[in-house]
């Protein structure tokens, strides 16, 4: 809910509206077909895809694809996490600086005004 | 023009700042809990898949990143014609942030499907219609990226990505349709009939879990833009 309330606050309640009514349509229809997906059997291949790999009966000889699977995602997401993080204390840390180097400035004309 | 004081933030306000930073926390924590949930679920608690073995369970990372990765395209789509429409800068900024995150689940939909199709395809890659199209999806988001990062500059730049994000889109329901209008060898999107339920609640679960790290991924780089926009703004005002 807060983040409903957030788009709301960034965006407004009609854009908001709009982004939640479509993800919901989504979200129902693909829940909906995309299950099929885990029907366990491949759809008849090409011709150009060759049988199945040995070990095609060994339902443990596939263990290092699914390491690599997950290793690679979880990977990928700490990394972008990380790279986001970083950049925004960056960020955060340049905009800090510049503002005061502005107050600074403002005060110096402000000062240099009421000399003259 | 009056320019803001410069004491006050450049955009919005503190309490604004502050909520986001409590709707990251929050965002975070719950997709860690239940990123934990799902990995319990998968690992420890669904059953193993006759016919594909342990390999079936990428699937539950693969279909839900698939998703998310059509779910970008279309809040791209939107953001951008909103943006198109109002010219409004916050419909650019989400539409930018969802971008990127387009291209790293666009990314992870292609290498975990290639990884998944080695041991029951035999190849890592065919050029089978849906992961064709689901590659054009892919070099429509980075094409929305090269432009907004090497095309014209300002609003110009702005409003041709905006149109290639509304051209991308049609893929979107390309790719979902791909296995009805053409013969692949993808695994059909037909709900079926003897799916164990235990496999089902998994598959719900690791949607939702990566839905809510999709939201949360999402907040985070729509922070760092607006974080960007100010900086911006302040090196202007500095100049």
């Amino acid at each position: 809910m807060n983040f409903i309330k957030e788009l709301r606050r960034g965006l407004g309640l009609r854009a908001s509206t709009v982004i939640v009514l479509v993800a919901l349509a989504l979200t129902v229809s693909t829940l909906l077909t995309t299950v099929g997906a885990f029907d366990g059997q491949p759809q008849t291949a090409p011709s150009t895809i060759p049988e199945p790999s040995e070990h095609a009966n060994d339902p443990e000889a596939n263990l290092p694809f699914l390491f690599a699977v997950y290793m690679i995602t979880w990977g990928a997401f700490f990394a972008y996490i990380f790279y986001v993080s970083r950049r925004q204390r960056e960020m955060q840390g340049e905009i800090v600086a510049l503002k005061r180097a502005l107050d600074q400035r403002e005060q110096a004309e402000a000062q240099s005004q009421s000399e003259s | 023009m009056t320019q803001p004081p410069i004491s006050q933030p450049v955009t919005g306000s503190s309490a604004t700042y502050s909520t986001r930073s409590y709707l990251r926390d929050g965002l975070l924590i719950v997709s860690a809990a239940l990123m934990a949930v799902t990995l319990y679920m998968v690992f420890m608690w669904v059953p193993t898949e006759q016919n594909l073995g342990v390999s079936q369970r990428i699937f539950y990372f693969h279909v839900p990143l698939g998703w998310i990765g059509m779910l970008s395209i279309v809040v791209v789509a939107v953001a951008s014609l909103m943006h198109l429409i109002t010219g409004k800068e916050k419909w650019d900024s989400l539409a930018y942030a969802t971008a990127e995150l387009g291209v790293i689940f666009a990314t992870l939909i292609l290498v975990t499907g290639a990884i998944w199709a080695r041991p029951v395809w035999g190849v890592w890659w065919t050029w089978d219609a849906k992961l064709t199209t689901t590659l054009v999806l892919w070099f429509i988001y980075v094409g929305y990226l090269m432009i907004r990062a090497y095309g014209p500059s300002g609003t110009q730049g702005k409003r041709y990505a905006s149109v290639i994000a509304l051209i991308g889109a049609i893929d979107s329901p390309i790719i979902y349709k791909a296995t009805d209008w053409w013969r692949t060898a993808h695994p059909e999107r037909n709900v079926p009939s003897g799916l164990a339920s235990e496999m089902l609640l998994t598959l719900l679960v690791a949607m939702v879990t990566f839905t809510v790290l999709y939201a949360y991924l999402l907040v985070e780089r729509y922070s760092l833009r607006k974080s960007e926009s100010d900086l911006d703004e302040l090196h202007q005002r500095t100049a």
